[in-house]
């Protein structure tokens, strides 16, 4: 199913790299093991793999350094791999240019969706015209929102939040990207204006909007619009 | 000193407020306990008030007026009482021109601020200011009970006393007079004897001496003939002269003495009283910072301005005029520590270590001599603050050593409860590894079984991460606190994450939840107030009933936003609805867990500067509601 996809794990605990190569290897993936930064960007560089898994902590460099570094040559996606609780720390590593993250403790099922989401990115033949999760219906040509085969009313906004998070779909997008992209580079600290539009966005394509199942807020960090159920 | 230069502009050119109260103070004692009512008068009615001393040109002060002025002066400045020092011939046209031209609308005088004579001669200051203020109003003030005379008797000797000793010489003669004629003039000497006694007992030595002087005067002119003259026929009246003038002199010199002793006597008294006082406040101060008030303020009240420092201690109190902190040389400071041994600076400052068994603990500076206290009570002053600092440090010790009692006996239950909590699902996990490792054939062939015991082991391990994300959030809170990062959120957001992090977990039960209706916005830390949400919610698991739905409510009052979480348990007894935020407390009814999640909450919660509780719920249970004041984002 993943069609020997190749995959950097960049991890300097052992229990942690010997759980993903079996795991990994389980779902079909071809895994590559690195113990540090250095031996992590060699194996990058001899191997091009098709995805990294990254943990933030390394001993030898900094994880956001890391990411810098890769992302000056390279678009291949990477996956964080952070300890919990650290708000600041994933949001650097995102804004560095890591495509998602994964906290630890994680289960294998959170981490594969991920993966899948990521390796997703480029589907042939350019963007899909149509999303659908669950009852959730988006024609992007047509502009239109449908929930459970009934058509919603968006305000614009709303409907250009949506679509950022459909071209995302499936991965973490932070407040300030969506800010960035839905308004412009100035609205960045906007927050509030993204709260109010999310909260009406929420209410309006929401089932039950107190058991959200579509759009799944990332504490601290951002949003998520779930892509698979 | 508030300097005449610095306070004439703001004669009379400043706008009169509404009530401006002048209290006179006179060079009199007096004058502590009239400021203090003219103050709370002055509050009473929301006036300011303003104080003024008049220089009376042309005449002097004794030592004991001098000190007694000073002592008002710094009175006044400490109560933050504008004072005025003007100098005229007379108090009372001085008094009434200032209290004109500033806009005074109510003069205090004190009923003791003249002297009988003056009292006589011009009528009270009362009276005269009344007559001279024009519609100013007056107040006398008359001398509050306790407040002792103070000694001027027999030191004052003002011309008064002498008057009455000259009239009591004529007073004799007038008695003596009718007698004289009928018996031995020798006879009427006593009579000039018991003058002279009276004069000596009331009035003193010297007024005694005149009255003795006068008599022997009086007696020779009207008593021993030739009448009229100075002249004495015979001579053995001599001898009488002399006794009587010997006599007199005596008399004068041993009740003048015994006066002398009375005022001692009433001085040893008072100081008595003043270290009573001072050792009755020391035993009270319950601390270093209080008993460096009761010190400094004791002090003061006898006319010493002082500074106290404590060793090792960045603490320090100083009394005396505010404004003006007294420089103190640290090398001086440390050097008396040092050495224990009192030095007086150039400057008149008086340095004295304290000491507490052989360890110096301190030094007292006192800025200053205060005029007439002996050096006697000085030293018990001094001996009295080192011995009440002494009393302090062991109180000290023994709750130092108490706290280190109780901060071992949390950490060995912290050790306790940590252990057991991480041991048993630590040990289901194990176990269930164990069992598929030896590839048991009861559990690998059976599906079922297997999945269940696998099921197991992941809910301890989930259990265990908790545990070990309260413990890193307990060392957050401990370790100065929760650093909020604050955003903009909604709070049904934040109730819906807290649903989905919840997960399986509420499976089987119902949840309602009452939230606005309207879109409204929270600044709040997200990730932090979940936690405190996903704590409320597991305990209302945790301790709820199945059959009762559990009640998420969030609603606004003002610009306050206010959770709360209702679960139909068997609810908390009221003893235990604080202690409950304790930390390690658990409920002796407790379904297990470290007893920090509530800990955690309401560390979190007062990080927003809001309070979190636990109560009754009406139809049974418990009801945790928290208040996040001053969130709601306009």
């Amino acid at each position: 199913m993943s069609d020997g996809r190749k995959v950097l794990v960049v991890d300097d605990e052992r229990a942690i790299r010997r759980f993903l190569d079996l795991a990994l290897q389980a779902q079909g993936y071809e895994v590559i093991l690195a113990a540090s930064a250095d031996e992590g960007l060699t194996r990058l560089v001899e191997i091009r793999p098709d995805l990294v898994i990254l943990d933030l902590g390394l001993p030898d460099r900094d994880g956001r350094e890391f990411i810098a570094d890769l992302r000056s040559w390279s678009q291949v996606p990477v996956i964080v791999l952070s300890v919990k609780d650290r708000e600041a720390d994933k949001i650097t590593a995102l804004d560095a240019g890591a495509n998602d993250y994964v906290t630890k403790p994680f289960g294998v099922g959170e981490l594969l969706a991920r993966m899948r989401a990521l390796l997703r990115q480029i589907p042939p033949g350019g963007e899909e015209p149509h999303f659908r999760v669950g009852d959730l219906h988006v024609d992007l040509p047509r502009r239109r929102v449908l929930l459970a085969g009934e058509e919603l009313s968006l305000t614009p906004t709303e409907y250009d939040i949506l679509k950022t998070l459909i071209a995302y779909r499936g991965k973490v997008v932070t407040h300030g990207q969506l800010l960035q992209e839905v308004w412009s580079e100035a609205y960045r600290n906007e927050r509030h204006l993204l709260q109010v539009n999310m909260s009406n966005l929420r209410r309006k394509i929401e089932p039950d909007p107190s058991r959200p199942r579509y759009l799944l807020t990332e504490p601290g960090v951002g949003y998520r619009l779930r892509d698979e159920e | 000193m508030a300097g005449r230069g610095g306070v004439t502009e703001q004669e009379g050119n400043r706008a009169p407020r509404s009530e401006r109260f002048l209290v006179c103070l006179g060079p009199s004692p007096f004058g502590a306990g009239l400021l203090k009512e003219a103050r709370d008068m002055a509050r009473v009615a929301g006036a300011e008030l303003w104080a003024i001393t008049v220089d009376v040109e042309g005449s002097r002060l004794d030592g004991l007026s001098r000190a007694a002025r000073k002592t008002n002066v710094r009175l006044a400045e400490r109560l933050g009482v504008r004072l005025f020092v003007r100098s005229g011939t007379d108090v009372a046209r001085t008094v009434a021109a200032f209290a004109r031209r500033n806009g005074v609308t109510r003069i205090v005088v004190g009923k003791s601020l003249d002297s009988p004579w003056k009292t006589l001669l011009r009528g009270t200051l009362t009276d005269r200011l009344i007559r001279l203020s024009g519609s100013i109003d007056v107040v006398a003030l008359s001398r509050r009970e306790g407040e002792a005379e103070p000694s001027l008797k027999g030191k004052g000797k003002s011309l008064g006393a002498y008057g009455c000793g000259a009239a009591l010489a004529l007073a004799a003669t007038a008695l003596g007079l009718p007698f004289s004629r009928v018996m031995a003039p020798t006879n009427v000497v006593m009579v000039y004897l018991a003058a002279v006694l009276v004069a000596a007992v009331f009035l003193g030595r010297g007024p005694s001496v005149l009255t003795a002087v006068l008599g022997v005067l009086a007696f020779d002119v009207f008593m021993v003939p030739p009448y009229y003259t100075l002249v004495v026929a015979d001579s053995q009246y001599l001898v009488t002269f002399a006794g009587l003038l010997g006599v007199g002199f005596v008399v004068s010199g041993l009740a003048s003495r015994a006066g002398e002793r009375a005022q001692e006597a009433r001085r040893k008294e008072e100081e008595a009283l003043a270290l009573y006082a001072f050792s009755r406040d020391l035993a009270a101060a319950a601390g270093r910072e209080e008993l460096l008030g009761v010190v400094t303020e004791h002090l003061f009240r006898l006319g010493w301005e002082s500074t106290l420092i404590l060793a090792g201690e960045d603490l320090r109190s100083q009394s005396g005029r505010p404004g003006h902190p007294r420089d103190i040389p640290a090398e001086t400071v440390e050097d008396v520590l040092r050495h224990g041994r009192p030095r007086e600076l150039e400057n008149g400052q008086l340095c004295l270590p304290l000491e507490v068994q052989e360890r110096r603990v301190g030094v007292l500076i006192l800025h200053g001599s205060s005029g007439e206290r002996p050096e006697g009570l000085r030293d018990a002053f001094v001996l009295q603050i080192a011995q009440s600092l002494e009393r302090i440090v062991l109180d000290e010790r023994a709750r130092t050593a108490e706290l280190a009692q109780a901060r071992e006996k949390i950490q060995a239950a912290l050790l306790d409860s940590v252990s057991h909590e991480i041991r048993t699902p630590l040990a289901t996990i194990t176990g269930v590894l164990s069992s598929l490792r030896r590839g048991d054939k009861a559990v690998v062939s059976d599906d079922i079984a297997r999945s269940a015991l696998i099921e197991t082991a992941w809910t301890e391990a989930e259990r265990l991460g908790d545990l070990v994300g309260n413990l890193l959030n307990m060392s957050r809170l401990e370790g100065g606190g929760f650093q909020l990062d604050r955003a903009p959120c909604d709070p049904s957001e934040l109730v819906a994450h807290v649903l989905g992090r919840m997960g399986e977990r509420l499976e089987g039960w119902t949840i309602e939840t009452e939230l606005p209706q309207e879109t409204c916005l929270i600044d709040v830390d997200f990730p932090l107030l979940s936690l405190v949400l996903v704590n409320l919610l597991d305990n209302a698991l945790k301790y709820g009933s199945v059959d009762v739905p559990v009640l998420i409510r969030g609603w606004s009052e003002g610009r306050d936003f206010l959770f709360s979480v209702a679960d139909g348990g068997p609810g908390i007894p009221e003893s235990f609805r604080e202690r409950i935020f304790e930390k390690f407390f658990r409920l002796p009814t407790s379904a297990g867990g470290t007893g920090l999640g509530l800990t955690i909450c309401r560390g979190i919660v007062e990080a927003h500067g809001g309070a979190i509780a636990a109560g009754p719920r009406s139809e049974g249970g418990t009801v945790m509601t928290m208040r996040l004041p001053e969130v709601i984002v306009p």
